[in-house]
């Protein structure tokens, strides 16, 4: 049976952009401060709320009574994306998440991919093409990946309908206001610093991984959360993730660290408070103590920043350089120094895409295509597995790293040579040969094997920028 | 050398006043007020690049520091100086009524006298004269340019907006700060500017968070306020935190060089103000930067300058050093700024001058600042006793929150030897 339900979020393009910045359809407290702006997700903490068809009167005044000269839009959700798990109708009894739901209200439980996205439906053209030139105006309000082409302008969806008109408030009429309470109470809290954070370690990994063969594999073991074969700094990061606990010296150094990362306190200063905090156990104290007097000593300018960083072993101290010489992810791409290793450059950007979280991601990195919808599926899916609430969501496709990119038969040849790798290349036969002269003679139809050296690749591919075109045409090579 | 460009805005940087004033309509007459950093400049370069297509856009800045930054940062844009603007719209204006008066078979000489007096300024206009003569000549309007975007509108006096409006234009766009005003006389208030533009006092959008410095660095500048009539602007939140602003002892000069220079190495796209009080010590200041060998870990930093009266040659599309007066870094901004304390004086005890032409200069770092000296200074004095910030310069209106802040004990200053 064909089922021409439609299942709107109605909402203004203020929190439209907030929510592609962010990378994910949240509650108001996925927002960052002072950002989001009044619709009815604020109704209804911890769910987005979907309307069936049309929408209430009352909504379509509140979503853009903020401030004057506001923009309405509706975003269609797709709800055959989320495939598993229920929603709640207005009076918070579980329902299928469905297309066909008898109810005129689904509350889906946040946050959602933006994956779920349909299309996005303004009141007229103009509202449509004001948003998409905004772009322009933004680093990380790109709308590349929500086919907003398909986006139509709808005005009789801004009209409220006679039925609905009169059911201006009905989701507060028909519910008891304590059984509300009760069900907003019970519903688990995301944490949204921590699940952003994951989204911005990904997609920096996803950027690193075209240093070589190392940093794919650790790109390819973040997206499989729950199985991995680290070992060292990137095995803490990489449990502090998962929520597993250890008493390990390193572990708990990097839980602490992460922490504060994460958290909004995570200036310089705060750094180095943290390191000289009085709590930490006798077994780190001596070790703390003297990682904050490096810290300290790394403002002066005595030496020079390659002498600072000679002296620094440890991954965990070039780590900690890093955080305090360079301020953003976008930053730490643009910065070359021929002393570091791919292993170094690996662990620096796993902690700045925390540090950054998804939403700093360069706006290049953004534009990649498929990156953001992939990355926004993955925070969603992580948030879902942490808040345990049985909800999936139908896969995204993956976007292929530009390792594998060069390691995919079809494509290699065409991707060393766009690149300006072809250098790095080893082509290889076991077929059996004679020399004559200068020439190599083999016998039949040769099938050759190319190879990367992977030494002399990492050396021209850490000092190369992928920018969004190049990344794009070799996204598009078969 | 490592490029720079205007950095676009996130989504989540941007208030919701300055999000209110990215939705203001095309057309029609807007003021924009806020302190330094608040991100005036911000919104206004982002309107201008929201509605420019073709020429119908003017970015006008007061200084050509300024205007040749907004330039090469955005390159799409037409910036000019409000002045240079100004006077190019005047000779347009005035030289076929020349021309007419001069055909005139019975002459016009006091006329002609007048429109020559008019053309040979390029400052200091009497606008009261203009709109004499042009009313007398019967003016017809000339304009080809719809809007005019204004950054910094507080430096030039109403009269000067009132004769581009007898030019014709009607969509003006100002942002401003009564705070920065850089001449006694030449300078339009608030208020004027509102009546100006015919706003009601609720129609004046205010930026109140400052966007641009770390939270001690504007608490640093916050001491030099000097305004009694108008709050400071707000501080910007704790957690914006950075290094104290540093003052350096210093006995041997090369030590300030040899900082200044390794501070730029750092990071190649840094852009590093040095600002120094007259055009003397900045030919010594850029003559030792650009002389000076040392281990440096990237090669040596770009070195510019500019001096009043000169074309504005500096790339701001790349990091490096930047050595300026201090008159010509209004509306700037730089990664870090380092001020050569020696040379500023304080004229007739007006120690407020001074205090203005410090927050000025202290409200240009964004993440760091630091003061050289040697020897005694007179400036010096009028810097805080006791490197903290202290109670009677908290704002009356900010008292009540007082807890909510971390000054009144807070360390603004450090003071060291470079030795």
């Amino acid at each position: 049976m064909t089922n021409k339900n439609r299942w709107f979020l109605p909402t203004n393009t203020d929190n439209l952009k907030m929510m592609v910045a962010q990378g994910l359809m949240s509650s108001p407290d996925g927002f960052s401060p002072n950002k989001y702006y009044k619709d009815e997700l604020e109704n209804y903490p911890g769910f987005i709320p979907v309307f069936k068809n049309s929408i209430p009167k009352n909504t379509l005044d509140l979503i853009i009574s903020e401030q004057e000269n506001m923009t309405a839009c509706l975003i269609e959700i797709d709800l055959t994306k989320i495939t598993q798990g229920n929603a709640k109708n207005q009076n918070y009894e579980a329902v299928e998440v469905s297309v066909n739901a008898h109810d005129d209200l689904l509350l889906l439980l946040a946050p959602l991919s933006l994956s779920c996205i349909k299309q996005i439906i303004f009141k007229s053209v103009d509202d449509k093409i004001s948003l998409e030139a905004e772009q322009k105006l933004s680093s990380n309000f790109i709308l590349s990946d929500l086919k907003t082409h398909y986006s139509k302008s709808d005005e009789t969806l801004f009209k409220a309908s006679n039925d609905k008109g009169s059911m201006e408030s009905f989701h507060k009429d028909k519910v008891d206001e304590n059984k509300i309470e009760s069900q907003v109470g019970s519903v688990k809290l995301v944490n949204y610093p921590r699940i952003y954070a994951f989204g911005g370690l990904l997609t920096s990994l996803f950027y690193f991984a075209k240093n070589g063969k190392l940093s794919n594999n650790i790109y390819h073991d973040f997206c499989t959360i729950d199985k991995a074969n680290l070992v060292d700094d990137k095995l803490c990061i990489h449990q502090y993730f998962n929520q597993i606990e250890s008493d390990g010296i390193l572990q708990i150094m990097y839980s602490k660290l992460l922490d504060k990362l994460i958290s909004r306190e995570n200036s310089k200063d705060d750094i180095i408070m943290l390191l000289e905090a009085t709590d930490w156990d006798e077994r780190f104290k001596s070790r703390t103590q003297d990682l904050a007097q490096m810290l300290r000593e790394f403002e002066n300018n005595e030496t020079t920043i390659s002498e600072k960083f000679s002296k620094a072993i440890k991954p965990l101290e070039r780590l900690l350089l890093m955080l305090f010489h360079k301020e953003s992810i976008e930053s730490l791409i643009e910065y070359q120094l021929d002393m570091f290793t791919e292993d170094d450059y690996l662990l620096f950007s796993l902690i700045f895409g925390v540090r950054d979280k998804f939403i700093k991601t360069p706006k290049f990195i953004r534009e990649y295509q498929n990156l953001q919808n992939f990355i926004s599926s993955k925070m969603a899916e992580y948030a879902h597995l942490e808040l345990k609430s049985g909800i999936k969501f139908k896969s995204t496709s993956s976007p292929k790293t530009v390792w594998d990119i060069l390691n995919t038969k079809n494509t290699a040849k065409k991707a060393g040579k766009k690149l300006e790798i072809t250098d790095c290349v080893q082509a290889e036969t076991g077929e059996d040969f004679e020399k004559q002269g200068r020439k190599v003679i083999f016998q039949g139809y040769l099938e050759l094997k190319y190879k990367i050296v992977e030494d002399k690749y990492f050396k021209i591919i850490s000092n190369k920028n992928i920018s969004t075109e190049t990344y794009n045409n070799l996204a598009r090579l078969k | 050398m490592a490029k720079r460009k205007f950095k676009l805005p996130g989504v989540e940087d941007l208030n919701k006043d300055q999000d209110r004033v990215l939705r203001l309509p095309e057309d029609g007459q807007f003021l924009i007020v806020g302190g330094p950093g608040t991100g005036k400049s911000v919104v206004a370069l982002l309107r201008a690049m929201k509605f420019s297509n073709g020429n119908d856009y003017i970015f006008l800045t007061y200084n050509r520091v300024l205007s040749s930054a907004t330039d090469q940062l955005t390159q799409a844009l037409h910036s000019n100086t409000l002045l240079r603007f100004f006077n190019k719209k005047l000779r347009d204006s005035l030289k076929p009524i020349r021309e007419k008066l001069k055909q005139d078979e019975d002459g016009n000489k006091e006329q002609i006298q007048n429109c020559n007096s008019i053309l040979i300024k390029n400052f200091g206009h009497d606008y009261k004269k203009i709109d004499k003569f042009l009313q007398d000549n019967n003016f017809e309007l000339t304009e080809t340019t719809r809007h005019l975007i204004v950054d910094e509108g507080q430096d030039m006096p109403p009269d000067y907006y009132e004769r581009l409006m007898d030019f014709g234009y009607e969509n003006f766009f100002i942002v401003a700060d009564q705070n920065q005003q850089l001449e006694a006389d030449e300078n339009s208030s608030r208020e004027e500017l509102s009546n100006i533009l015919g706003l009601e006092v609720e129609d004046v959008i205010e930026l109140k968070e400052n966007y641009r410095n770390t939270y001690i660095i504007a608490l640093w500048a916050m001491y030099f306020y000097t305004d009694i009539s108008s709050p400071p602007p707000k501080l910007p939140p704790k957690d914006r935190k950075g290094g104290v602003p540093i003052l350096y002892q210093y006995k041997d000069f090369k030590r300030c060089i040899e900082f200044i220079l390794r501070e730029a190495d750092r990071d190649l796209s840094n852009l590093i103000g040095v600002v120094v009080a007259k055009t003397t010590i900045l030919e010594i200041c850029k003559r030792e930067l650009e002389s000076m060998e040392i281990e440096l870990d990237n090669e040596k930093p770009r070195i510019q300058s500019y001096k009043s009266g000169q074309a504005v040659e500096i790339d701001f599309g790349e990091g490096g050093i930047v050595v300026l007066n201090a008159n010509s870094i209004k509306g700037l901004e730089f990664d870090v700024v380092f001020v050569m304390l020696n040379g500023f004086e304080i004229y007739n005890n007006d120690e407020d001058s001074m205090r203005k032409k410090l927050y000025v200069i202290s409200s240009r770092a964004i993440k760091k600042l630091v003061f050289f000296n040697s020897g005694k200074n007179a400036v010096e004095q009028i810097f805080p006793d006791k490197d903290i910030f202290p109670d009677e310069k908290i704002p009356k209106y900010e008292k009540e929150y007082k807890d909510e802040h971390i000054y009144p004990n807070t360390k603004i200053l450090s003071r060291k030897e470079l030795g």
